[in-house]
């Protein structure tokens, strides 16, 4: 069986695939991106954000498109945006999942779960 | 107005390049004693600081993708963009280390560098990598050393390199094997803090294994110094041919038969430039006496001129085993040569004994008794008198060991 290259995308890395699957862009735009999508949830560090691109032009996720004095633009590959689309299934999965769980297995768990969890929010 | 110079001091790091913490936690403290590290600050495992007020200073290692080396991309620097975005949230690019570039803020709390441990534990995990792929690297080239010039000379390689200093080499090179080892099992520790607790430790008593860092480097520095110079010194003695002694200056009586031995009559060097007649002689731990001969006279005997040149390698070892393998060792690598031939001949009595023609047609002996082990050649290129194989052989068969 071939070798996935990333077995499962982390959410700072989705978050800069699906800033990607709008347009091309640069580090900062993206950084700009998260931040205004997520309403300041996910703040992604410079550290974070380049050592996503280098995984991710390794991977073919995205390739660069333009260098205009500092500022390097990358675009989304096929291979990036099917990756997008199946993260964004799987977790689409996920929340069908959780709300499809029913009471019957939430009795179950019921009393191996601490109080606090179990509380409504 | 002219610049004022800054006040600088120059400190040896007191942890290893892969502690990023210790590094980390060590800058962050030279700041508070009011030294902070200068620009490009980290060269030659020296660190340069300038002199300030002190400040509560925030230093962070990322690892560097593309590596920090001075020929790769962006001189090992991080890339523009990087350093200008960084520069937003007041990070502020300062120097390499190691896999890794050095970044301090004076105001952390805008914006981390790391915010996704899990993306940072994927970094050191591609350094493991990376680390791997030169691990390869060496090991090839180590193959393709012995395999290429060696040639599986492991003993006569040692003894005219010397054993203590191919041991040496050794133990050098395992020491940068072990340190390798030591650094992939710390990024690993280190990949496991962050999936476990999702940050490092920055505030890192750096001090604890300073002592011991500081030794072990200094002995490592001290230990290559003096190979490399001792490597040098051989390379340029060797080329230059320091050790080579003429024959017609050289007082010693060599304990192996000779050309004079081999027949009576009027004896003459013959010269042919700096091209033969010489000897090395020299002593090993392996081999006390070690004698490389390569002599080329004329005996004007009664039955007429008997004119050639005589190779020795000649060895008195330690034990008759390292004798024994040295004979092999020889024998092995001349099986190698495409002109390799065996012929039939009655050879002197030894533990190992063999002959063949060697890759320009010289009849060769490989002759090995006791601890003592000779391989001669003898080529004879007179009109005159010329030796059988089996009469020259067994005089020095004769001589060997006496």
């Amino acid at each position: 069986m071939p070798k996935k290259s990333m077995e499962t995308l982390t959410e700072s890395m989705f978050y800069v695939l699906m800033a990607f699957s709008k347009r091309p862009m640069c580090g900062i735009e993206v950084t700009e991106y998260i931040e205004r999508k997520t309403s300041g949830r996910v703040l992604m560090g410079p550290a974070t954000l380049y050592t996503i691109l280098g995984k991710f032009e390794k991977e073919k996720y995205i390739r660069e498109v333009e260098v205009v004095g500092r500022k390097r633009t990358y675009c989304i590959t096929q291979k990036g945006y099917d990756a997008y689309k199946e993260e964004v299934a799987r977790l689409k999965q996920c929340i069908l999942d959780a709300e499809g769980a029913d009471d019957f297995e939430r009795e179950e768990t019921e009393e191996m779960l601490p109080s606090a969890a179990l509380s409504p929010v | 107005m002219s610049e004022k110079k800054l006040k600088k001091c120059y400190r040896l790091p007191p942890c290893p390049p892969y502690d990023v913490e210790g590094t980390e936690s060590w800058l962050s403290d030279m700041a508070r004693d009011g030294w902070l590290l200068a620009e490009d600050g980290l060269f030659l495992g020296v660190a340069t600081f300038e002199k300030s007020v002190p400040v509560e200073m925030t230093y962070r290692l990322t690892v560097a993708e593309n590596g920090t080396s001075m020929w790769g991309e962006n001189n090992g620097d991080p890339d523009a963009d990087e350093i200008e975005h960084s520069a937003m949230y007041g990070w502020e690019y300062i120097a390499k280390r190691g896999d890794f570039h050095v970044y301090r803020s004076a105001k952390p709390m805008l914006r981390e560098l790391n915010t996704d441990p899990e993306v940072q534990a994927i970094a050191l995990k591609e350094l493991k990598k990376r680390q791997r792929g030169s691990w390869l690297e060496w090991i090839f080239w180590i193959v393709y050393f012995i395999v290429r010039y060696a040639k599986s000379r492991i003993f006569t390689t040692m003894l005219y390199a010397k054993t203590w200093f191919m041991l040496l080499a050794f133990g050098v090179l395992l020491w940068f094997l072990i340190n390798s080892i030591v650094r992939a099992v710390h990024y690993r520790k280190l990949r496991n803090k962050l999936q476990e607790q999702g940050r490092l430790d920055s505030g890192k008593n750096w001090r604890s294994g300073a002592a011991k860092y500081h030794i072990g480097r200094f002995t490592r520095y001290v230990l290559v110094i003096a190979l490399v110079m001792i490597f040098m010194v051989n390379i340029s003695s060797t080329v230059l041919g320091e050790n080579e002694i003429p024959i017609s200056e050289f007082s010693e009586e060599p304990p192996f038969a000779t050309i004079a031995d081999f027949a009576e009559g009027e004896y003459e060097l013959q010269n042919y430039g700096s091209w033969g007649n010489n000897v090395i002689h020299w002593s090993d731990w392996l081999a006390p006496e070690c004698w490389r001969w390569h002599e080329i006279a004329k005996v004007r005997t009664e039955n007429g001129t008997l004119d050639g040149g005589l190779y020795i390698d000649y060895y008195e070892t330690a034990a008759p085993w390292i004798a024994n393998i040295i004979a092999k060792e020889y024998y092995k690598v001349a099986r190698w040569d495409k002109d390799f031939e065996i012929f039939e001949a009655e050879l002197p009595e030894g533990n190992f004994a063999a002959c063949y023609y060697d890759e320009i047609h010289i009849p060769t002996m490989i002759l090995q008794r006791g601890n003592v082990v000779i391989n001669v050649s003898f080529i004879q290129y007179g009109e005159g008198y010329v030796m059988s194989f089996e009469e020259w052989t067994a005089i020095v068969g004769e001589y060997l060991g006496k």
